[in-house]
């Protein structure tokens, strides 16, 4: 068609043609229609020509798009194309397929409508087809992230921040709160997010749910709101409130989607109280294991820190323990078995029960590992667990141990740098499936040595080498050594765990060893007195005494010793003076014998005046008669005098 | 992010002359300016945009939560003007951007000296004792019409990029992307659009407005333009002789003139607009 053709005026062909003609001028006005577009629209001629605008014979919907999509495309561009609107006619919407032109030299815009009704349906129903199909792919997805944020949801506080945050993200609500159930049944108020539907946090929405639709498990739209059930396996575990949006452009509530995410947050619901349960079971079990005190006795002290890992509710299967491998000889353990939860801690506790069974005099540390590796084959849990394993004889403090897969015991001498024990290692317990020859070594402990075993969540850090992260622990152990040991620890486990990023269970076990009680026997004549001092001195030190009780403690037995010599000698040269000490509860108990009968102060005042001295240095002093003298002084490692 | 790029944002005219924000309607872009920017680019600082999910603006920044209100896109038009920072500025507004200036102007007065709303309507539905001009049905209706240019829509994208013989001097560029959107952003926008009710956001506005209306408008009904004139504080009514509700394109030349004696002095003597003669 030449662009002069389209002014010029109808002939037959036009006016009866099976297509609706029209001819507009630019702004729309229809000055010519032919035939069939008037049969179309069920008008007359002279009611259309001159009259009307185009967009005057199309339904409201196809008039808007008219006025807002194609006539600004047809004043841009020039023509529109197979544009799908419906003409408003007699006996209701005719669809067409609407193409026009604009002949702007002309003046005009010619316009060919053709009947679409048939491919309209065609099209209706493929556009129903795609819409189901996008619908289904929308509600596919935002049930995928509904699910996928509960499954990775940690406990019913997890679960409650998951399902809530879905609330006003993916499900498109405006707000929600959350009413869960508790034991009894009764709905309290857990949380919220958004703009919660205006409602009294005292009274739950439920009313509407006890009714009979609520026993499906299906959402109901209310005008408070949608009420969405969340269904466990056996009860109602809560309600989840949601207030839809009420943007213009806010898609309704999708009833069939808040139903099925309202399912599984109620299963979600389930496995968080049992998760808890399990884990608070776990909890308790460890608590208990942990909890059992160890041995009491003098010659040793033992402090131990457990710090579980992730929120509490990651119980791992770390342990430590303390007992007697034979009479003087103390065992201590730090062990970790793989995995968390339950399982772990169940392992745990039966691997810790067969360390005591296997510990036996005369076993020693490398045969104990290998009857565990035995032990473990049947305990899949338990399997390439890792084991520090130590035996301190008390009285010298040699110390055997050996390491299955465990992480070296650390040396911290009272002076001198720290030292990793990496003597006596073998592989985990269990690990291939057989048993295994285990090797052990042996270091020897002087007084005031402290020996320390832990579990890999002390150093482990995953952005530095495990050498590194040992060299760190070793330095910060020698750093707290001057402290009580239970200080020792508490610092020790703040210092390490400063920079930790993940949480993982830690275990902590520091033994200290003053060395044995003190003891010496010394001549009358006091030749023996300053090498006595400077014994003591070092023993204090050994047992952790501060500056002020060691001169306290040294001067006071000196003088006792002195007065010993003097006055419980009898004279004779040859006679002997005992000093003895020890700790009892962090006091040491100072004791210096002699063999002269006490006489009270009065008959003898020097002694009388030792005595006073002894006292004002020390606060506690007591004497004791029998076969020869005994001066008992008490004074406390730390601290100032009384 | 930024909102120039997020609005596909063109500045043109005259340096350090006083802005003029060119904010397009529903069904558009920036491109149904293109007879009337260019009048103003002698006295102006021009600024045109794509609200987001038309045009050339950026499709990942549609944000059901902001772009569900008109006071998202709103804050979209104060977020651009804020980054511009070339001083307070005209709003030109057509149709849903009307109500978006209105939006905008109310929350930020500083930002605008003045507000040339063309064919507004403050709510297109009707409701007691307000005649909008349409009933929900029959927005529902018009969801139908677009959806079922849904799939001609999708089909005629690949055409259209081989090129436009019959208008070659358009460019192939503008004629494929000319009022072209992601038809699901264009539905949620059609409801923003059609289902709002800012009535009362008129009463909040100081800032001088002129009220363009066409003498028969099938979306903004004379009346609407009769009501934003009355509830709108300072607002100048001025009836163009046209029909439609695009004067912006169907009658440029008028729109021109009406503009220009509105701004009076203030708007520099401009060659007669390219495309007035059509």
């Amino acid at each position: 068609m030449s662009s002069a053709a389209g002014a010029a005026a109808p002939h037959q062909g036009w006016a009866d043609a099976p297509c609706a003609l029209a001819t507009l001028a630019l702004d729309g006005t229809v000055l010519e229609a032919n035939a069939t577009l008037l049969e179309w629209v069920g008008r007359s001629r002279g009611d259309v020509e001159g009259r009307l605008r185009l967009s005057d014979l199309l339904s409201v919907g196809a008039r808007i798009y008219w006025e807002t999509h194609l006539s600004p495309v047809l004043h841009v561009d020039g023509r529109v194309d197979e544009v799908a609107v419906d003409l408003d006619g007699p006996r209701g919407r005719q669809p067409v397929l609407l193409t026009a032109v604009a002949r702007s030299s002309a003046g005009v815009v010619q316009v060919a409508m053709t009947s679409a009704r048939e491919r309209w349906r065609y099209e209706r129903d493929l556009l129903a087809a795609r819409r189901t199909a996008e619908r289904s792919a929308g509600q596919v997805r935002v049930l995928q992230e509904a699910t996928a944020a509960l499954s990775r949801a940690l406990g019913v506080d997890g679960v409650t921040r998951a399902v809530l945050a879905a609330a006003v993200g993916s499900l498109g609500a405006a707000g929600a709160a959350l009413w869960l159930a508790d034991a009894r049944g009764a709905l309290a108020l857990r949380g919220s997010s958004g703009s919660p539907p205006a409602t009294d946090p005292s009274t739950p929405p439920a009313g509407a749910l006890l009714d009979g639709a609520a026993l499906d498990g299906a959402a109901l739209l209310r005008a408070g709101g949608v009420l969405v059930p969340l269904r466990g396996q056996a009860a109602l575990q809560g309600v989840l409130h949601l207030a839809p949006r009420d943007d213009p452009a806010s898609d309704p509530p999708d009833l069939e989607v808040l139903t099925a995410v309202g399912q599984q947050t109620g299963l979600a619901l389930d496995r968080a109280h049992l998760y808890e349960q399990s884990a608070s079971v776990a909890r308790e079990l460890q608590h208990s294991l942990l909890a059992v005190s160890p041995p009491e006795d003098g010659r040793f002290a033992v402090a131990t820190a457990y710090r579980p890992g992730v929120a509490m509710l990651e119980v791992g299967g770390d342990w430590y323990d303390t007992f007697w491998a034979e009479d003087g000889v103390l065992a201590v353990v730090v062990g970790d078995v793989v995995g968390r939860g339950l399982r772990a801690a169940s392992a745990m506790g039966q691997l810790r029960s067969a360390v005591r069974a296997v510990a036996a005099p005369g076993v020693g540390p490398a045969r104990l590992l290998s009857r565990l590796d035995r032990f473990v084959e049947p305990i899949e849990a338990a399997g390439m667990a890792t084991v520090a394993y130590a035996e301190v004889d008390l009285d010298t403090g040699r110390v055997r141990y050996a390491c299955a897969g465990h992480p070296p015991p650390v040396l911290v001498p009272r002076c001198g740098p720290p030292r990793l024990l990496w003597d006596g290692r073998s592989v985990p317990l269990g690990a291939f499936g057989r048993v295994h020859e285990r090797s052990e070594a042996e270091v020897d402990l002087s007084p005031g040595d402290r020996l320390l075993l832990y579990t890999d969540g002390l150093f482990e850090r995953r952005e530095r080498p495990l050498e590194v992260g040992l060299e760190v622990l070793a330095h910060a152990a020698a750093a707290g050594r001057g402290a009580p040991p239970a200080e020792h620890v508490a610092g020790l486990t703040a210092t390490m765990l400063r920079d930790e990023r993940v949480r993982d269970d830690v275990c902590v076990l520091l033994l200290d060893w003053p060395g044995p009680p003190f003891s010496r026997r010394l001549s009358a004549d006091l030749r023996e007195l300053s090498a006595l001092r400077h014994e003591l001195a070092d023993w204090l030190a050994a047992q952790g005494a501060d500056d002020a009780a060691r001169d306290d403690l040294v001067l006071a037995a000196s003088e006792a010793t002195a007065n010993a010599a003097e006055h419980g000698s009898g004279g004779r040269p040859e006679a002997l003076v005992r000093v003895g000490a020890h700790v009892e509860d962090g006091v040491v108990v100072l004791a210096v014998h002699d063999e002269g009968r006490w006489r009270p102060p009065v008959p003898s005042v020097e002694r009388g005046r030792g005595l006073g001295i002894i006292r004002a240095l020390v606060g506690e002093v007591s004497v004791e008669t029998g076969s020869g003298t005994t001066v008992v002084v008490r004074r406390a490692l730390r601290g100032e005098r009384p | 992010m930024d909102p120039l790029a997020r609005n596909n944002v063109t500045v043109g005219g005259a340096e350090g002359a006083p802005p003029m924000v060119f904010a397009h309607g529903f069904g558009c872009d920036q491109v149904m300016w293109r007879f009337v920017a260019p009048a103003f680019e002698a006295s102006h600082r021009t600024v045109l945009l794509d609200h987001v999910g038309a045009g050339g603006s950026d499709l990942s920044a549609y944000d059901p939560a902001r772009h569900g209100r008109l006071d998202g896109y709103a804050e979209d038009l104060v977020e651009v003007l804020d980054a511009l920072a070339l001083g307070p500025a005209v709003l030109v507004g057509h149709s849903v951007s009307s109500m978006i200036g209105v939006l905008a102007a109310a929350a930020r007065p500083d930002l605008f000296s003045s507000l040339v709303l063309v064919c507004p309507s403050p709510r297109y539905t009707d409701d007691e004792g307000y005649r909008g001009g349409f009933t929900a049905e029959q927005i529902a209706d018009l969801l139908d019409t677009m959806d079922a240019n849904y799939l001609g829509w999708s089909a005629q994208i690949a055409p259209v990029i081989m090129g436009v013989p019959h208008r070659p001097e358009l460019g192939q560029e503008l004629a494929s992307s000319f009022c072209r959107t992601d038809p699901a952003l264009a539905r949620r926008f059609a409801r923003t659009t059609f289902l709002s009710d800012n009535r009362a956001d008129l009463a909040r506005v100081r800032t001088p407005s002129l009220v363009l209306q066409c003498r028969e408008d099938a979306i903004a009904p004379p009346e609407v333009g009769h009501y934003v004139r009355d509830h709108l504080a300072g607002a100048e009514l001025v009836v163009l002789d046209a029909t439609g509700h695009c004067p912006n394109l169907s009658a440029s030349a008028e729109l021109v003139a009406a503009m220009k004696g509105y701004l009076g002095a203030g708007a520099a003597p401009a060659p007669a607009p390219a495309g007035a003669s059509r």
